[in-house]
């Protein structure tokens, strides 16, 4: 009995002991590994959006790929004058070997500003080449046309997957889906938070939804002319109320463009 | 839900195979995987200590460590409770079921140093899993290592009627035959 | 100054190729140069704490609880390493992730406990970790050497001519791990072998 107190309070002893380096080294560590994350994203931040200089954040309410609710944080982009540059979220679809963390910014009219990879577990080398060449080709295409197909050729979209690597490339159009899907929903929201700081009123109507890229095109119909500043309204979103909350989930089912099989998912 | 369930347990056993395609729990990978016998003692007792561990880290990390901001005692409180959850399984099988322990218990004492195990309970928390799905992914990544022991052993008994150069023999042919074994299950890829 | 127990582990007890410990990180890792060495360095850290302390304590240690206590050691230098990497290498900890925490699970770091630095002086014990971690690093870079290069293109970051523009990409991935492990495994033994003769 005495021999079990006495391995006790050594245990005891040597956890305090443990216990207490550990602490000390938390408090030596914590405001350096938050640091270093902060300037990570800030960083990321500033260049998906260039200009911009300071940013809001915006809690949007959204549906999971499954349908549940969801909350998507948005960061505003203003410039030193105040003026809206666009928002920047962080999208993680789900590739080869588990989520994208992809950083991406879109102007206010919804065309891609940038884009940048957080972090990924895709097979070193083969998805990673999504960070180099792809990257760059991709926003080529994304900020040349208007409307983009953010799909694989091969799935009837507009960006050439990385050979040998449809899985990784399809998640990263999906991503930018689901994040442009985002911002479509949270318009009215987000026109109203980017006029509110003294911003210079955005071209448009605020509750105008102003529909990016992929918006449903129903039919490879001819493309519309971009109107000045403002972009190709085409078929309005005709799920999404001008007024309405955009807060309400909205039925995953129809905006997606009817020429994709199976969604790009996996 | 039930899907996402579904593919959780999937994509643990086959596409993200702790030993094939996160080169975890290598050492006993090697060590247990000569005879198929052994090999499904030690595949039964990892995969029942995973889904515990899992269910128990899970909770230590949500109800104590995360709520106290503690984080920092994380690998520290996982390792021991992996530990004394293994010496805790040895003597309640030992004790009800003498016929279990004989086939399982030389492989018990092993299992605290198998990275699979605190590695399962590592990535549920990086994941952010909550209970159910934690329970699920142990299920699908202890399944996933009895699986690729299964395999590695099944073809090692029949490796050693084979003529192996001699540098070759033992380890080395295991690993050359781990990696096949990799290659192959990267056609699971698109599964889920 | 007993210079055997330092230079055992680089080659004749090489705790990857001959003793087979530790393999995870060795496959795992080895992806690249720069991962090998900060692997190696954090493993090299925690085996030189945990040696060094537990070689002080081991005469006071209860036996009965002497796993424990190491366990309680070991975690303690990998949290704190696992920390600091976080804190002042921040790209290098999130390129190796769990591998840090699991340095815990790492066979050599107990195994030399419990093997050395339980019936040791201090000073073999230092001496001791300091051969095992230096072994453990040179076979981890070993294996990245081949990987890196043949599977990426690249010597520690550098692009190499000729290879740069069409790496063989299953070098980096599983498989290819298993196969340079394989082989130079097999390679140690020949010549191990050849020098027994």
């Amino acid at each position: 009995m005495n021999d079990l107190i006495q391995t006790g309070k050594y245990l005891l002893i040597i956890s305090a002991i443990a216990g207490l380096l550990l602490a000390f080294t938390e408090m030596v560590t914590a405001p350096r590994i938050a640091e270093n994350n902060r300037l990570v994203l800030e960083k990321a931040r500033r260049e998906v959006l260039p200009g911009a200089e300071r940013f809001d954040t915006l809690d949007l309410a959204t549906t999971d790929d499954a349908g549940h609710p969801a909350t998507r944080s948005l960061s505003l982009g203003f410039d030193a004058q105040g003026k809206f540059l666009g928002t920047v979220q962080t999208v993680s679809p789900k590739g080869y070997g588990g989520p994208i963390d992809i950083v991406l910014g879109l102007k206010p009219d919804g065309a891609v500003s940038g884009v940048k990879i957080q972090s990924m577990r895709e097979t070193p080398g083969l998805g990673t080449k999504l960070a180099e060449g792809f990257l760059d080709k991709f926003l080529e295409v994304a900020r040349a046309g208007h409307p983009v197909k953010f799909f694989v050729k091969k799935d009837g979209g507009d960006i050439d997957a990385i050979t040998a690597a449809t899985i990784s490339s399809r998640a990263f159009c999906k991503g930018i889906r689901d994040g442009i899907k985002v911002v479509q929903e949270g318009q009215t929201l987000i026109q109203q938070r980017a006029a509110a700081p003294g911003a210079t009123p955005l071209p448009g109507p605020a509750t105008t939804p102003v529909a990016p890229s992929p918006a449903p095109a129903p039919a490879p119909a001819p493309v519309v002319p971009p109107a000045p500043s403002v972009p190709p309204a085409p078929p309005a979103d005709p799920e999404s109320p001008p007024p309405a909350p955009t807060v309400a989930p909205e039925p995953p089912a129809p905006p997606l463009p009817p020429a994709i099989p199976q969604g790009g998912g996996q | 839900m039930s899907a996402d369930l579904f593919s959780i347990f999937i994509i643990a056993i086959f596409i993200e195979n702790f030993v094939l395609n996160q080169i975890l729990g290598i050492c006993p990978f090697v060590g247990v995987s000569n005879r198929v016998d052994s090999a499904v003692g030690m595949g039964l007792a990892v995969t029942f200590v995973m889904v515990l561990a899992g269910v128990v880290t899970w909770s230590i990390q949500n109800l104590f460590l995360a709520p106290f901001h503690l984080e920092y005692l994380q690998t520290l409180s996982f390792i021991l409770v992996i530990a004394s959850l293994v010496q805790f399984v040895e003597m309640v099988i030992r004790k009800t079921v003498p016929s279990l322990y004989q086939a399982l218990g030389v492989y018990l004492p092993l299992i605290t140093t198998n990275c699979a195990v605190l590695g399962v309970a590592l990535l549920n928390v990086r994941k952010g899993y909550g209970l159910v799905e934690s329970a699920v992914n142990s299920l699908g990544g202890g399944l996933g290592f009895f699986f690729a022991l299964l395999l590695m052993a099944g073809i090692r008994e029949r490796l050693e009627v084979a003529e192996v150069p001699v540098a070759m023999r033992g380890a080395p042919i295991t690993f050359i035959t781990a990696g096949l074994l990799a290659i192959a299950f990267y056609g699971f890829a698109g599964l889920a | 100054m007993n210079t055997k127990e330092l230079t055992k582990g680089i080659w004749a007890e090489n705790p990857i190729f001959v003793i087979m410990l530790g393999c995870c990180p060795a496959l795992a890792v080895s992806t690249s140069l720069a991962n090998a060495f900060g692997m190696g360095i954090a493993a090299t850290f925690v085996l030189l704490g945990s040696n060094l302390i537990i070689s002080l304590i081991r005469a006071s240690v209860p036996d009965k609880i002497r796993i424990p206590v190491y366990i309680v050691v070991i975690a303690t230098f990998v949290t704190m390493i696992d920390k600091f990497m976080a804190a002042f290498t921040p790209a290098l900890s999130a390129s190796l992730g769990i591998f840090i925490p699991l340095i815990v699970v790492n066979c050599i770091i107990l195994g030399r406990a419990e093997a050395f630095a339980n019936k040791n002086t201090p000073q073999d014990s230092i001496l001791d970790a300091i051969g095992m971690g230096l072994g453990f690093t040179i076979a981890l870079a070993m294996i990245a050497v081949f990987r890196e290069v043949l599977g990426d293109g690249k010597f520690f970051g550098i692009p190499v001519p000729l290879i740069k523009d069409d790496p063989c990409l299953l070098m980096i991935m599983a498989p290819g791990g298993f196969f340079v492990f394989g082989l130079l495994m097999a390679w140690k033994k020949h010549l191990a072998a050849g020098g027994a003769k």
